[in-house]
């Protein structure tokens, strides 16, 4: 690449690059180890591990190269500009991807199980009463959902105390003060891992001691995907608010740019917005 | 109780819009309205869970919440 479009003004192109390719060769490596697994093939997991194991290699080689073109000031404005749009339409498929769960929800509770216990379906089900939680029509397996008061309100109370601290954080560094900045995204952190490690045991307390699992019908099924994919998403979140914490650390943001701690904590509120939507909708409702 | 629950959770989402769209209008102003956008969505995250928990604590909601 001619050295005039690392120019001031000129947009950044940046050196013909290898990520792309090994980003590929892990999807193809995943998808296989994914098959394989479900199948039960012998060779499914290691596929699937050696797939991830690639994916990790690619975001964090290909991460880090973004970040040190930042730090080398060959973005300008315009490459800003693209950042935002991209983190927009990146919120934007996120926010589709909990709708489209969302909806699944409302659909199964609001439409589908009211219809089959109603008069039009009594021959088929004669015994479906259609209150919800419920398995569905055809699974027997009795179960006790979730309450709210337990462990989910007290995870509710640490992911919106880790947005205070985030908050704090992010006053911290539109303020210059870099330590305060640095404390309170640590403890942003930590209240994400806490967490996370309470949903771990509110999912062993559902399958041991509640009979409550993903094969529960349709109860089951929503309960898990919802609350599950939304702890993958913690777990990102988390990912990305410590790769800050490093930035921030070593210094890479001031009071007037910091696009990536902006980022990484837009996506730390949204996943606080859906678990607060979760926490009414799914254990309250 | 249903009604204003869900009126909360959108000004939320509301909240939390424009704070998207102040990430993508104000980049490199040195602007502080994002900030102010979020830290208004953590302000009615708060206060709507607080409310939850006192409206359970006068029994005004059940335990599975405020659909029974």
């Amino acid at each position: 690449m001619s050295a005039t479009s690392h120019a001031p003004g000129k947009y950044f192109v940046p050196e013909p690059s290898k990520w792309p390719l090994v980003g590929s060769f892990a999807l193809l490596l995943l998808a296989f180890g994914a098959v394989g697994t479900m199948n039960k093939l012998a060779w499914g997991w290691w596929t699937l591990a050696a797939g991830s194991a690639v994916l990790l290699y690619m975001l964090f080689g290909w991460f880090g190269q973004v970040i040190k073109e930042s730090e080398s000031k060959l973005y300008g404005k315009n490459v800003d500009i693209s950042f935002r749009w991209s983190m927009s339409w990146f919120i934007f498929s996120e926010v589709m991807f909990f709708a489209a769960f969302f909806g699944a929800l409302g659909f199964a509770r609001l439409h589908s199980v009211p219809d089959l216990a109603s008069i039009d379906s009594k021959t088929l089900w004669p015994n479906f009463a259609g209150s919800w939680p419920t398995t569905g029509p055809y699974i027997d397996s009795p179960f006790t959902p979730m309450g709210a008061w337990g462990i989910p309100a007290l995870n509710t109370a640490l992911l919106l105390l880790s947005g205070v601290w985030l908050t704090l954080s992010h006053h911290a560094v539109i303020a210059g003060h870099r330590s305060k900045a640095i404390g309170w995204l640590a403890l942003t952190i930590v209240f994400g891992v806490v967490f996370l490690g309470f949903q771990v045991y509110e999912y062993i307390h559902a399958y041991s001691a509640l009979n409550l699992k993903l094969t529960s019908g349709i109860f089951g099924s929503t309960f898990f995907m919802l609350t599950g994919f939304h702890g993958f998403h913690v777990t990102v979140g988390a990912i990305m608010l410590f790769v800050v914490l490093i930035r921030l650390m070593r210094g890479h943001f001031t009071p007037q740019n910091h696009f990536a701690f902006e980022a990484a904590a837009w996506y730390w509120h949204f996943v606080d917005v859906v678990w607060l939507g979760l926490f009414v909708i799914v254990y309250m409702l | 109780m249903q009604f204003i629950v869900i009126l909360v959770l959108v000004a939320i989402v509301v909240s939390m819009a424009s704070a998207l769209f102040f990430m993508y209008r104000d980049a490199g102003k040195g602007s502080n309205r994002m900030f102010k956008a979020l830290a208004l969505r953590v302000g009615l995250s708060v206060g709507l869970f607080i409310c939850l928990m006192v409206a359970y604590k006068l029994g005004y909601i059940g335990p599975r919440g405020i659909g029974k």
